[in-house]
């Protein structure tokens, strides 16, 4: 039984709805609205306004942060790493250990099962950050979903919760995928059956799967409430796909920062995660009613909207083809 | 070998860590000095840590400016207090997702961490100011 100190989320500020999307490139107007980063916002700056924030909601300074593990499917780099540049700004001390985690969406449960494994082990404070910048073609359908976001946990003794069971169910089965030469990787593509089995195998696993809190990070509308029927899970669902888009591992931590925030004391929240290979399911005892100085909910309430050109020209500026 | 630009600079531009003038309580960020800028002595500089806000005494808002900088960009003079007391800061900053009409002298703004320009395409990181988000509820 590993503890939650403290856990934070951030989205930036602009926002583009999907109906003006539709409009430029034609085709259906999928509902909602899509975080758009600012020029001067990447995978590394979201990853660090939420991991202040979750160390701020533990009251937890960065000197005390003994591992930063990272998660994320967007960063532009194929060698400089995540973490220890999250570790640096939020003021870990050089003897902090690191880990990347990449590759699937999946990688942002893959962080906190490493990060709860570190803590019981001789790890005290384990910082756990997934953040994501996605990308799209101007002309494809994903351009409309591929969102922004970050979320982050800080794991160690007490705190608001527990993280009291997990359980992964590992497939290998490849729904998405991203060549490194290709611009895209806001593909909405998956398949539904792998999908809908590889969440059912891992939260099935779980020895009591009930819980009052759910949260099923979707790649596309709708698909959490099919995956929490699929494992005839009764809860309130928490989604941030209408307000944010998809946003890869940020939004799985994202989402369960939206969960705990509307938790109560006493509460059990089930997270399961999913992409390219399999799903860990993950249940959290609530134990306190504390939440972040900032809420999921302040974030997607404090917005601005910018128009398609805008929109098209922060994407631009992020080095992606749009 | 590519030579990591910035690298003496970074607990400036990451953390916000500034040197304090034992003589006369001078804060300097980022330059490091060996002469302090107000009193003209050889100090020894403490560490001191800087909050991740200020107050903004004084902005000017640029219109033209090359293509990596957001135009109209206001950019200002701003007090950035100690997090354990002693003077404040004074640093020359960018704004960032701000309207201009919305600056305004006395203004409490937010640090943010985020991308300055880039080197080779690698990003150099440190703080802009912005208008509190949470201001925007």
């Amino acid at each position: 039984m590993t503890g939650i100190r403290g856990y934070g989320a951030y989205v930036p500020l602009y926002r583009v709805e999907r109906a003006d999307i539709a409009q430029q490139h034609g085709g259906y107007a999928g509902g909602g609205e899509t975080a758009v980063p600012a020029h001067d916002e990447n995978v590394v700056t979201l990853g660090v306004q939420a991991a202040k924030n979750a160390l701020a909601n533990a009251g937890a300074d960065g000197e005390a942060v003994d591992a930063v593990f990272t998660a994320t499917t967007s960063d532009p780099f194929d060698e400089r790493g995540v973490a220890a540049h999250v570790g640096y700004a939020v003021g870990a001390g050089s003897d902090v250990r690191t880990g990347d985690f990449q590759g699937s969406a999946r990688a942002a449960t893959d962080a906190v099962l490493a990060a709860r494994d570190a803590v019981a082990n001789d790890c005290e404070t384990a910082l756990v950050v997934a953040a994501d910048v996605l990308r799209a073609d101007p002309d494809s359908g994903e351009l409309q979903t591929a969102g922004a976001g970050a979320g982050a946990l800080v794991l160690g003794n007490g705190g608001v919760g527990t993280i009291e069971a997990t359980a992964s169910h590992t497939t290998g089965y490849v729904g998405r995928f991203k060549r490194d030469d290709s611009p895209v990787t806001g593909d909405g593509r998956f398949n539904r059956k792998n999908y809908l089995e590889a969440v059912t195998g891992a939260v099935d696993s779980l020895e009591d799967a009930d819980a009052d809190h759910g949260v099923f990070p979707e790649h596309d509308g709708g698909w959490g409430e099919r995956a929490a029927g699929a494992v005839d899970l009764d809860a309130d669902l928490h989604s941030t796909f209408d307000a944010v888009g998809y946003a890869g591992a940020g939004g799985v931590l994202l989402d369960l920062a939206a969960a705990l925030d509307e938790a109560s004391a006493g509460e059990r929240v089930l997270l399961a995660s999913y992409g390219p290979g399999g799903s860990d399911a993950i249940a959290v005892d609530v134990s306190e009613d504390t939440t972040p100085e900032m809420t999921v909910q302040e974030y997607l309430d404090s917005k601005e909207y910018v128009t398609y050109a805008k929109h098209l020209s922060f994407r631009e500026q992020l080095g992606g083809d749009a | 070998m590519h030579e990591p630009p910035f690298v003496r600079d970074r607990a400036a531009n990451e953390r916000l860590e500034a040197w304090e003038c034992d003589s006369c309580g001078y804060v300097t960020i980022p330059e490091r000095r060996e002469v302090c800028k107000r009193c003209g002595a050889y100090p020894d500089w403490n560490d001191v840590q800087l909050e991740e806000r200020g107050t903004v005494q004084s902005y000017v808002v640029q219109q033209r400016l090359p293509d990596e900088f957001e135009t109209p960009l206001p950019v200002a003079v701003v007090d950035i207090p100690q997090e354990d007391g002693g003077e404040p800061a004074r640093v020359y900053g960018l704004f960032t997702e701000t309207d201009p009409d919305d600056v305004e002298v006395g203004m409490e703004a937010e640090a943010d961490f985020r991308t300055m320009f880039d080197i080779d395409g690698l990003p150099v990181n440190s703080f802009k100011f912005k208008r509190p988000r949470g201001d925007r509820l």
